[in-house]
């Protein structure tokens, strides 16, 4: 029996002879911000993508809602890419189009009949909101790095879904854009929406994670709600979360306590 | 050695059933294009332009030299052995037959081919292949079936283009050595020309543009996430085009002479 989220079940990923993803069962609960930890390189982004779908695992299957995601009906499928956003690392954006067609594409391929004028008043909403000033006729290539990555963060925004998955959303951006997208993931989160998050911010994370994922080597070490994971005593977790958001923060002081407190959640 | 040798076959096996596979794919994306990919229609219209209009003036070019060349060899030739009206049949089998959809498709892996597995390798390397899928939009209805119609529409009209500018250059060459009427000139061509040298033409065009559309996207996607493979599908693009084109070229041909 499925619990509501997704859930991922005994998932394996090999890459060529070595195996990046190693029988791997977690759950990313409904309603909740989850955050996956780990050292670079010990499949945060391909379990995060796993999640989402997008990468096929060599075994194991993912639930959502309690459906099998890859034998999902057409329809279903539809549904589900409709209510997700992701935002990647690289910001993935297309490169031959326009910002402004980077942000109306998903919603012309699921609303075909909606009107020109309400796909424009939909995005010029989003962009408002995250207060970007870019000229939306544009290519990304024209952008900042740290500008990609808004206008990634927005077209996984334009849906209004209500699952988002986030790969380091705040790497390469400025403070106060930082801050403004902080907030929203914030609201993001009154909203109860389920965020699948994966980031080296000790900040961030104790701000927002309700539940804490930590993975090394492509193993799961330790999953759980927030609280539970840092009072771990496993030496081998604490030490994992010591390091990983130690090295990414200028926070001065402990980090375990940071995120035991919740740091102003 | 004996392992070596069934380790590249297995490889070739399993590369051939995946492309199969692939061509399965794109032709049931094909049948449902219409219905589904409404967002598609820009794709498909700036690859008709690419392909098609863009490659208008070389082929033009090229169709005019050749069929010059047809002509000013055939005159001083066949005189000789008291063939002159054989010039027609000639003109329709070399310009018609063969080389009119060989050539067009030899210049369409050279321009659009190469660029369709440029951009997909790019597209998989900088994730945008990945984002697609995670909005919905499934890469085959999106990405693959609107180069699929437009290379193999672009590459018939380019076919029947190339006729019409080889038969004309040839005329215009007529015109410098032994002009003739402009009536007389194509009313011999017709006689000459039968409906199956037409279908027989046709039938090269769509399967060269089915090839060569299938060939470029398949060996894009086939790019795993470093920028220096895309050189690599590029060039297995290509030499595969040009080998199945040819390969496909002979078949018909054969097949159009023992039916």
């Amino acid at each position: 029996m499925s619990e509501p989220g997704i859930e991922l079940r005994e998932i394996v990923v090999r890459r060529g002879d070595t195996i990046a993803l190693d029988n791997v069962s977690v759950l990313f609960p409904a309603g909740k911000t989850t955050v996956i930890l780990g050292p670079a390189g010990c499949g945060k982004s391909t379990l995060l993508k796993i999640a989402a779908g997008i990468v096929l695992p060599d075994s194991g299957k993912v639930f959502v809602e309690g459906k099998n995601l890859n034998a999902m009906s057409e329809r279903e499928n539809h549904t589900f890419r409709r209510d997700s956003g992701f935002i990647f690392q690289d910001s993935a954006l297309w490169s031959n189009s326009t910002i402004r067609q980077n942000l109306s594409l998903p919603l012309r391929f699921h609303y075909p009949t909606l009107p020109d004028d309400e796909i424009a008043r939909r995005v010029g909403a989003i962009v408002k909101r995250i207060g970007f000033h870019e000229n939306l006729d544009h290519r990304p290539a024209e952008s900042s790095s740290g500008e990609r990555k808004i206008i990634s963060f927005l077209r996984a925004l334009v849906m209004n879904p209500s699952l988002l998955y986030m790969d380091e959303p705040l790497t390469g951006i400025d403070h106060q854009t930082a801050d403004r997208m902080t907030e929203l993931i914030r609201e993001l989160k009154r909203e109860a929406r389920t965020v699948i998050m994966v980031t080296h911010d000790p900040v961030l994370t104790a701000q927002l994670a309700d539940h804490l994922v930590v993975l090394d080597g492509g193993r799961l070490l330790e999953s759980g709600p927030l609280a539970q994971v840092v009072k771990s005593t496993r030496t081998e977790v604490i030490a994992i979360l010591s390091r990983v958001l130690s090295e990414a923060s200028t926070f001065d002081g402990s980090i375990l306590d940071l995120l035991d407190q919740g740091f102003g959640k | 050695m004996v392992a070596r040798l069934g380790r590249w076959f297995i490889q070739r096996t399993r590369g051939l059933f995946y492309a199969s596979g692939f061509l399965v794919q794109v032709l049931k994306a094909a049948v449902f294009f219409g219905r589904d990919s409404r967002i598609a229609y820009r794709v498909l219209t700036m690859q008709v332009l690419f392909t098609g209009v863009g490659a208008l003036t070389v082929v033009a070019v090229l169709a005019i030299s050749l069929g010059a060349v047809i002509i000013v060899q055939g005159m001083s030739l066949l005189p000789q052995f008291g063939q002159s009206q054989l010039i027609y049949t000639i003109l329709i089998t070399v310009i018609t037959r063969e080389l009119g959809p060989i050539l067009t498709a030899f210049i369409i892996i050279a321009r659009s081919g190469t660029a369709i597995a440029t951009e997909l390798g790019n597209m998989v390397v900088s994730h945008e292949i990945e984002a697609y899928v995670s909005v919905g939009i499934n890469p085959i209805s999106y990405l693959v079936v609107p180069r699929f119609l437009g290379v193999t529409a672009s590459l018939l009209l380019l076919n029947l283009y190339f006729n019409i500018f080889g038969l004309m250059g040839s005329y215009f060459v007529t015109q410098l050595i032994h002009p003739i009427p402009l009536t007389q000139y194509f009313r011999s061509l017709l006689v000459s020309l039968s409906t199956a040298d037409i279908l027989s033409s046709l039938l090269k065009s769509l399967i060269f543009g089915v090839i060569i559309s299938t060939v470029s996207t398949y060996n894009g996607f086939r790019v795993e996430g470093a920028s220096t493979e895309i050189p690599q599908a590029v060039i297995k693009a290509v030499g595969q085009s040009f080998v199945l084109c040819i390969l496909a070229d002979a078949a018909i041909t054969l097949i159009y002479y023992v039916r």
